[in-house]
């Protein structure tokens, strides 16, 4: 049974993508992002009973429990399309005493993270790359209590965002030189359209769980469709 | 009394040698000093450890980290190159647990360890390695792997004092969770002068 809402969701998911219009000089790449857990306890869930140590199923769906990852309600899923050169984008980081919002970010480098200290007490916010990416770092002058301010992304990579003055305050942030990014539920479909025709990078992403990134071939007057689901299992074979 | 006089014997030759080979080497050493930082830090958590020039064969060990409560326990194991983790799964309910990282330096996915398993890993690279379970929220922990068993973990910036070094050419190091400070690392040689009251300062990246 649970096999079945997950699948119907997965399907449903699936089979809402619609055909992105192109345009005779012009491509598009579409599909769906799906995020979830390793096979091996996908399989185990299914074996369990309706109400187990995992969740309860409901005529709504599966209520997991309190412990647990709830796939089907992650909304930080991001698809990043690597090979235009865009306008500079702004995104917004809410940052409160008890973390920061969204606690990940895609981001293209030159875009623009807008900061809102809301956390009631001065914070030095700045941004590294992780240990196995590199060393590279950006400083931003302290920023007050109640205020914002725009922070451009210069480094590439897998980085984070952080205060100096909280080490629990922190966002993920996968950034790449001339990425357009979309940020998804699971299960949603993406779109990008519009494209010269030419090789691109797609890159999908999970802060938990990591990236898959996969060259894609856009032809003038053609769709193409990419589906990905983001799994421990998919990840460490894309490695 | 021949056993005296034989202990009195044994006793003058030693001192005689010590005298005639003043320098005979030492083979375990003390480094002793402080960890150097602006006033006012925030930084907690300072791994102080010593990598030294020539790898050196040191025998493997495994450490344990439970999984109760839907939790890593403890949370940040320390460990050095060749040594192996042991995720035990000691939950009191039937609930299994899977451990996966994507760290660069070693990427792993263990599958699914039902109660009462034990699933182990073992790391061969230096460096910090984060680690989850796909099921559950709040399992996360981390791996710091270290390039020798010469280290000691400061809750916060002060003294250090790390003991039974062998001679040699050492570099004095630190692992600091704190982003926006690294350590600069102090080359020793150990063996002849000793290495106390040293300095090693984090700075700002």
């Amino acid at each position: 049974m649970k096999h079945l809402f997950l699948l119907s969701a997965l399907l449903l998911a699936a089979c809402s993508a619609q055909t992105p219009r192109v345009t005779a000089d012009k491509g598009a790449v579409y599909g769906v992002l799906t995020a979830q857990a390793n096979s091996a306890f996908r399989e185990k869930y299914r074996q369990s009973d309706t109400s187990s140590v995992y969740g309860t199923e409901k005529e709504t769906g599966i209520v997991y429990q309190d412990d647990m990852l709830n796939y089907p309600a992650l909304d930080e899923l991001y698809v990043g399309l690597v090979g235009q050169a865009l306008s500079s984008q702004q995104y917004t980081v809410h940052v409160t005493a008890e973390g920061m919002s969204p606690r990940s970010q895609a981001l293209a480098v030159g875009d623009v993270l807008r900061v809102y200290n809301d956390t009631g007490r001065e914070q030095s916010f700045f941004i590294t790359q992780t240990p196995d990416n590199g060393d590279g770092i950006q400083s931003f002058p302290a920023l007050a209590a109640g205020s914002s301010a725009n922070y451009p992304v210069l480094l590439a990579g897998t980085l984070e965002l952080l205060s100096e003055n909280d080490v629990n305050l922190k966002t993920s942030l996968l950034s790449r030189k001339n990425m357009a990014v979309k940020r998804l539920k699971n299960g949603e479909t993406y779109q990008f359209e519009n494209l010269n025709p030419g090789q691109y990078e797609l890159i999908f992403w999970y802060w938990r769980l990591g990236k898959i990134a996969q060259k894609i071939e856009v032809k003038a007057g053609e769709s193409v469709r990419v589906d990905k689901s983001l799994s421990v299992d998919s990840i460490m074979g894309a490695h | 009394m021949k056993t005296l006089r034989f202990t009195l014997n044994l006793t003058a030759s030693l001192l005689a040698l010590a005298g005639l080979l003043p320098s005979l080497p030492v083979y375990a050493h003390s480094v002793t000093g402080h960890i150097e930082i602006e006033a006012q830090s925030p930084v907690k958590k300072i791994i102080v450890y010593l990598s030294p020039e020539q790898p050196r064969q040191q025998q493997s060990q495994t450490y344990q980290v439970s999984q109760k409560d839907t939790r890593f326990n403890p949370p940040l194991t320390i460990i050095t190159v060749g040594d192996k983790v042991q995720w035990v799964n000691d939950e009191t309910r039937e609930i299994d647990h899977n451990i996966y990282s994507l760290s660069e330096i070693s990427h792993f996915d263990l599958g699914l360890g039902p109660k009462g398993s034990r699933l182990e890993q073992t790391f061969s690279q230096p460096g910090e390695i984060n680690y989850y379970c796909s099921a559950h929220k709040n399992m996360e922990g981390k791996i710091v792997v270290l390039p020798s068993r010469y280290y000691q973990l400061l809750e916060q910036a002060g003294d250090f004092k790390l003991d039974g070094i062998p001679e040699g050419k050492w570099r004095l190091n630190a692992i600091i969770f704190h982003r926006r400070y690294k350590a600069e690392p102090v080359n020793l040689t150990l063996g002849k002068s000793p290495a106390q009251n040293l300095t090693l300062k984090l700075v700002k990246r």
